[in-house]
Formats: C-alpha cells, sequence, structure tokens
C-alpha cells in the first residue's frame, strides 16, 4: 500500500516536507506528520506487540527514535514505509528484550479497550448479537494464534496480510529481502492454519464450531505417581 | 506447530482474510495519543535544533559541561585508586574535572538496532575541556580490583531494556548513599572508564560509561518527562543513537 503523501491543512506540506521542516529546526513540524499517521502506525505496533500497555511503549520508542533519527533519512522510500520501519524496529526490540520474561502476548486489546470505540465488527452492517460474538470469538482466536508466532513472522503478517502494504514495501520497513518477506509470511500462514485447526478435512469455511481456544503452551503429561498399577 | 506444511491456495486465502478481520481500525486511544503528545512536547522543548549542521554548534556550546576525563586506563595502575573508593560506572556531566589523552578499548564497530539506525550526525569530536584538573586522589592503592572495578558494565543487545533498568536500579540504589560522585569518591574510577570513551556532545542527562557489542558506549539517561524516562546509547565520539529505551520512571 503506497500511500500517497498526505498534506496538512495549515501549509499544504507532504510527509517529505515535513520531516525536511523538522530537521531544518521546525519544532512543531514532526508531531504534525506524526498525527497523521499514528493511527496507522498504532495499529501495527498493536498487533505486532499483543497488548495495548507494550503496543503504546513501543510505539513511544519508535517516536522518540524517528524524531532523532529523522536526519538519516534519505529519501529513498516513502516518509510512511521509513516511520513504519523504525516503529516496527522499535516493537522487535521490546519483544526480543522480553522475550525471556514474558509469555505468549496475549490479544488483551478486546477487553482494554472495547468500551472505547468501535471494533472492527461493530462497524458492520450487522448488529445480530450472536454473529458478533462469532466474529468476536474468531478475532480473539486468530489474535492468540498470532501471538504465538515468532516476532518476525508476525510482524510480516501484520504488515502484509492485516495492512495491505506491497511484499516489496515491507521488505523495506523489516530491512530485509523480499523473498525473506514472503517466506516470514508463507510460513506463518501455515502455522496459523495449524492453530485454528484449518487443516483438517471437510471443514465448512466460515463456520467456527464453539470450543476452547487454541493451546499455545502444549501442558506436559505427567503420570500420576498415585496410579494403581497395570493390570497384569 | 509446524511451518513447514504447505497450504493450498484456498487455505492460504482463507488465513489471510482471518488476519484482515482481524486489522485494528479504531484509532489510536485517547490516552495513548496524550502521551504521545506529552512525549513529542518535551523532545520539541529539550531539543530545539536537529540539523546536522547545528549539532557541531551544539557540541560546542555543551563542550563546557560535558565531563570529558580522557586519561588512558593504565594511568589508573600508575597513580593508584582506592579500590573502597570503587563504585558504579557513573560520570557526571556537570562535573568540571578533565584531563587529556584517550585510550579507546576497542577499534571494532558498534552493532546497530537496524540500518535505518545509523547516526547521520556527524557531530565534531569536541577538545578536552580545559584547566583539568587530576581526577585522581593520591592514596596510591593501585590494584587489580581497583582495575577491574573500573572495568563498565557490559550492556547485552539481547536484553537492552533489562540492562539498562538494572544499572538504573543499581545508581539509584547507590545515590542514596551519596549526593554526587565525588561525594562517594569514585571519580578516579569515573576517570578510567571515561577515558575509555571518545567525548561527544552526549546531551543532557546522567552519563554512564558501559560497554555494549565489546566496544564502550555511554548510556544517557535523559530527565524524565512524566512517568517515563528516556535512555539513549550513544556511541563514543560522536554521540550517534545506537540503542533507545523508554523505561518506567524511577
Amino acid at each position: 500500500m503506497s500511500e500517497s503523501p498526505g498534506t496538512d491543512e495549515e501549509g499544504g506540506r507532504n510527509d517529505a516536507d515535513l520531516l525536511r521542516a523538522h530537521v531544518d529546526g521546525d519544532t512543531e513540524a514532526f508531531g504534525i506528520l506524526f498525527r497523521r499517521h499514528r493511527d496507522r502506525l498504532w495499529a501495527v505496533a498493536l498487533r505486532t506487540m499483543g497488548n495495548p500497555e507494550d503496543a503504546a511503549d513501543g510505539l513511544q520508542d519508535g517516536l522518540i527514535a524517528a524524531y532523532r533519527r529523522a536526519g538519516s533519512f534519505r529519501g529513498e522510500a516513502q516518509v510512511t514505509t521509513w516511520l513504519h520501519r523504525v516503529i516496527v524496529n522499535a516493537c522487535l526490540d521490546r519483544i526480543r528484550a522480553a522475550k525471556v520474561r514474558r509469555a505468549v502476548p496475549l490479544p488483551d486489546d478486546l477487553e482494554d479497550y472495547g468500551d472505547r470505540g468501535a471494533l472492527i465488527a461493530h462497524t458492520e452492517a450487522t448488529s445480530d448479537p450472536a454473529d458478533l460474538a462469532v466474529r468476536d470469538e474468531r478475532r480473539d482466536r486468530v489474535l492468540a494464534a498470532l501471538g504465538g508466532l515468532p516476532a518476525e513472522q508476525r510482524a510480516a503478517l501484520v504488515l502484509v496480510d492485516m495492512e495491505g502494504y506491497p511484499v516489496a514495501e515491507v521488505a523495506l520497513m523489516l530491512d530485509c529481502a523480499e523473498g525473506t518477506v514472503k517466506s516470514r509470511c508463507s510460513r506463518g500462514r501455515a502455522r496459523l492454519a495449524v492453530a485454528l485447526e484449518l487443516l483438517a478435512p471437510g471443514r465448512e469455511q466460515d463456520h467456527e464450531p464453539p470450543r476452547n481456544p487454541p493451546v499455545v503452551a502444549p501442558v506436559r503429561y505427567t503420570p500420576s505417581p498415585r496410579a494403581p498399577p497395570p493390570a497384569d | 506447530m509446524s511451518d513447514d506444511r504447505e497450504l493450498s491456495p484456498e487455505q492460504e486465502e482463507r488465513v489471510r482474510r482471518l488476519l484482515a478481520e482481524a486489522r485494528v481500525e479504531e484509532p489510536i486511544p485517547g490516552d495513548v495519543a496524550g502521551r504521545l503528545d506529552r512525549v513529542l512536547a518535551r523532545l520539541a522543548d529539550g531539543e530545539p535544533d536537529h540539523d546536522p549542521a547545528e549539532v557541531v554548534e551544539l557540541a560546542s556550546r555543551r563542550r563546557r559541561k560535558v565531563t570529558t576525563l580522557l586519561v588512558a586506563a593504565a594511568v589508573v595502575v600508575a597513580v593508584g585508586v582506592g579500590a573502597s573508593q570503587l563504585s558504579p560506572d557513573r560520570f557526571d556531566t556537570s562535573a568540571d574535572s578533565a584531563t587529556s589523552g584517550s585510550v579507546p578499548e576497542s577499534t571494532g564497530q558498534e552493532e546497530l538496532l537496524d540500518s535505518g539506525a545509523a547516526g547521520s550526525a556527524d557531530a565534531e569530536v569536541p577538545a578536552p575541556a580545559e584547566a583539568p584538573p587530576a581526577p585522581f586522589n593520591e592514596s596510591g592503592e593501585a590494584s587489580a580490583y581497583a582495575l577491574e572495578m573500573a572495568r563498565p558494565t557490559r550492556i547485552r543487545p539481547a536484553f537492552f531494556g533489562d540492562d539498562v533498568a538494572r544499572v538504573r536500579s543499581r545508581l539509584a540504589r547507590s545515590s542514596l548513599s551519596a549526593q554526587s560522585p565525588t561525594d562517594r569518591g569514585d571519580v578516579s574510577a569515573d576517570a578510567a572508564r571515561s577515558s575509555m570513551c571518545e567525548p561527544a556532545a552526549w546531551g543532557p542527562g546522567d552519563l554512564y560509561v558501559v560497554r555494549y557489542v565489546g566496544n564502550p558506549a555511554v548510556l544517557a539517561f535523559r530527565p524524565a518527562a512524566g512517568d517515563t524516562q528516556v535512555v539513549d546509547l550513544l556511541q563514543c565520539g560522536t554521540a550517534d543513537i545506537l540503542r533507545s529505551v523508554t523505561l518506567p520512571g524511577s
């Protein structure tokens, strides 16, 4: 998705103009630029991190990094691509740092932010509570499975399949080859398909029977020491 | 969970559709937006100049207050350091002490967070501050232990946030018993550690020499903004930002 450079209402400046103005010392320019794109950057951070708190931290890290490194932007990509790159890197850095002490992030944004605005399911025409419940449950399961993926695969899927950016642009955002993006997406989708049990034969499309959430970390079976001895 | 399985086009399309349905459509929450606005305001207040050409000017302006302790680590042995006087890897931007000479510990390249992080601001390395008083005491108690204590703390790339938080906690504890590095009597250790890092325009905040990917670097604990504190890892000699993390307020 190659966004056309937006313009602000005041000066008609596009993204590149604003970034240049920021580097030249305009103290308002970066704020205008960031506010212009922060909803999409938030979306990427939220889906990459898995929960609103970490997403806010990652977005803030990325904001500060972008603010301070603006001089390194060479204009070889769109400003939005560069911004996404900085934000995603900040998020991945946080995930790597927390890897050893944090369990798989859960998609708790539904609970935390459910009362703050319309969720995707609620924006659609359907108002059947049963349909909404099914859709929300499906989304929960997708997000839980997404949270179980390696961070790099998750970031690739968020950018390509959720946000709809072209592979070539995502390759720039993730600083890797297009083939790597495709590979990460392919592997990630395959893992999701397994986690969501989409590979079972005869499954009716878009119909999710009621079930427990997918098991992300399987519980090890330990025979009870008090079990009766096996029969002869 | 296997990732070797080939999906049929239909299966792949279905996964993609499910992902698209899980896209975030709602705008950024108001509290997060407000927090980021405050950070932006702080950045705008604290860093009025961003033109790389002006970094040189900033550097020269800050030269007077930046600690530039440039003594070869070997001098520590010659002059001697009281082991009991050594504590955290801290030196203060407001200190006046400085000497000359520099012995970078390594010539290897720093590992950057991402290629986009390569700093472009080739800040001029400021000259050592004038009238440098000797930073060492005259106890003459040089020891290997003293040198070991003077070794900068290692910051691991994979645990950057955790290690930085640990350094901050340790420094906070040490500051409970002393108001300044001089009060703690660890000026000598500060000087030894500082000698490993070429000076630069570090910017505001408390500075600590650490080791990162085998090379000396400086952790800059920026002034806290509200309930958060930004900590930058700066490259010796240029103050290019290698890494950055936002910690909750201490």
